[in-house]
């Protein structure tokens, strides 16, 4: 018997532990949310600028390959071959005009139309390649993200992201401009994915140390919150850095250029994109079962960025916002910290500030916790919880 | 390569790597500091990045200033959020070598293991290290320490430098 059965929630506002650590619940989770009407982001277009590149990726538990097969043509691709069910491919980034499974040598193209296998003459009789390409699933380019979904019900991809469709366009550059890509840090948090989504990018700063000796004031931002989904995203100016000679090097903290305005931006279920000082981040996420996620921080800049940005970008995605960031760091944290506290039966995670001047969630200040309840409204309605 | 076959030039570079890993699994970041020339500069990425030619790092501390502040990020500023978890370092030199202008070159694999507040123990990332190593003030020190990790995915975030 699980927890899953016992679970006793009637106010979105005050979250059940087990739905942090019940496998049945991460199971449901798959189905519903990770497999349903969702679109998850599977690659940047920087990431495979090329004809012939691809990614490998993983949704939920399922193994995919992304390739670019033109200009602006992609597929996303289940990475099992139709006959025995092998990973065609281990690599994470790669340059290919087919794939071959090392089993039977099965060979796909880049499209997933299956071209050929040894030993075709003799399979069964109503054989057809068209019944063995490779599953695609529905992929849509918006934002210079790829992005897929499992489920042919999922809205466009506009509608999707609702409210904060122009937050996510702002983090990643307005759409004007090629972004490129610089680079990686990847981890895993040993939390449930949804405590990741929960403190991730949204939280009091009374939490960073590292902004009160960096006399560092943030900014003041609405958040906004979309009305299905449980999105959200802010965009605000960062208050410019005032150097207190804290640090030896402040230059990590100083934005450079004209126009940086902050953008950050949760979107369900699992990703984030962050666009703050310099350093543009794109997060994406996947679940370890209940209680580990792992994330890429995929870090970019633009291909005209003169010379000295580009380098201030690499050093301030390298030094600040990261899993082992100056600031981020404290926020991984406590994404551990909380996951080992949240056993105790009957106990629940309660959302409570700033929830009287906005009860719906939908617009609220930097520092509230009320955006965070459109999503655990909505969750509790596709669960059937 | 002028490969470096004396053992006292040997012993010297082995010297400096237990000094610095003596002092990180130690927590003392002032020692860690020390190993460093004042034009010195320290990497922490991935083979991954490496391999891509992608610039960006896990930690990237790229003038003396940095170094300096990364000392004071650790010992004043993170103590009160994150968990701390004991590392040790496991070092194997696999090349040393001396450049054109006298500087000493080494490759060292590293593995390092965590224990964390439980007790538990687990390793938390392998790699390479790509250093660097030049004469001041008559000791051998670090003007650069470049540790590339096999280990894209780290099972925790990393506190204080491999």
């Amino acid at each position: 018997m699980t927890q899953s059965e016992h679970i006793d929630w009637h106010d979105h506002t005050r979250v059940p532990y087990a739905l942090y650590t019940d496998r049945a619940i991460y199971e449901r989770e798959l189905t519903r949310i990770f497999y349903g009407p969702f679109w998850h982001p599977v690659a940047l277009e920087a990431e495979i600028p090329e004809p012939g590149d691809y990614k490998t990726i993983v949704v939920g538990e399922t193994p995919l390959i992304v390739t670019r097969v033109g200009s602006d043509e992609f597929r996303v691709l289940v990475n099992a071959c139709a006959h025995r069910g092998v990973r065609l491919t281990a690599e994470f980034l790669g340059k290919a005009t087919d794939f071959t499974c090392p089993y039977h040598g099965w060979l796909y193209d880049t499209r997933g139309a299956m071209r050929g296998a040894p030993g075709e003459d003799r399979f069964r009789e109503d054989f057809r390649r068209c019944d063995f390409n490779l599953r695609s699933l529905r992929s849509v380019l918006h934002g210079q993200v790829l992005w897929a979904t499992f489920d042919d019900e999922t809205p466009a991809i506009e509608t999707f992201l609702g409210e904060m469709n122009g937050s996510f366009l702002t983090a990643m550059g307005g759409g004007k401009r090629r972004l490129s890509l610089l680079g990686y840090q990847k981890i895993v948090f040993n939390c449930n994915w949804k405590i990741y989504m929960d403190n991730d990018g949204y939280h009091a700063g009374i939490l960073h140390t590292a902004f009160r000796h960096l006399n560092y004031g943030g900014g003041e931002a609405t958040i906004t919150a979309s009305g299905t989904g449980g999105h959200w995203g802010a965009n605000y100016d960062i208050t410019p850095y005032e150097d207190n000679g804290y640090l030896k090097d402040p230059s990590v903290v100083m934005t450079e250029g004209q126009g940086e305005r902050a953008a950050v931006n949760l979107i369900r279920p699992l990703t984030q994109s962050v666009k703050h000082f310099n350093a543009i981040n794109f997060r994406f996420g996947r679940p370890l079962g209940p209680d580990r996620t792992e994330v890429h921080y995929t870090y970019l800049g633009f291909a005209d960025d003169p010379p000295e940005l580009a380098r201030h970008r690499v050093r301030q995605a390298s030094n600040l916002l990261g899993p082992s960031g100056f600031v981020s760091i404290e926020d991984g944290a406590m994404f551990e910290r909380v996951q080992r506290a949240i056993s105790t039966p009957g106990g629940s995670i309660n959302f409570v500030k700033g929830l009287a001047d906005s009860p719906d969630g939908r617009y609220s200040k930097q520092n509230d916790e009320a955006a965070n309840t459109p999503w655990w409204r909505d969750y509790r309605s596709r669960m059937d919880l | 390569m002028d490969t470096v076959t004396d053992a006292s030039t040997l012993l010297r570079v082995d010297a400096l790597n237990n000094r610095y890993t003596y002092a990180i699994d130690r927590l003392d970041m002032a020692g860690w500091l020390g190993t460093f020339s004042l034009q010195g500069r320290y990497e922490l990425t991935t083979l991954e990045n490496v391999k891509h030619d992608l610039p960006v790092s896990i930690m990237l501390d790229d003038c003396y200033e940095r170094l300096q502040d990364r000392v004071r990020y650790v010992t004043e500023v993170w103590h009160n959020a994150v968990e701390h978890y004991q590392a040790r370092h496991f070092l194997n030199r696999d090349a040393c070598w001396r450049g054109t202008e006298g500087e000493l070159h080494a490759s060292t694999n590293f593995s390092v293991y965590y224990t964390g507040p439980e007790g538990s123990t687990a390793p938390l990332v392998v790699g390479h290290y790509e250093d660097v190593m030049v004469e001041e003030d008559g000791e051998l020190r670090f003007r650069m320490k470049r540790a590339i990790m096999d280990t894209a995915v780290p099972p925790h975030y990393i506190i204080y430098p491999i």
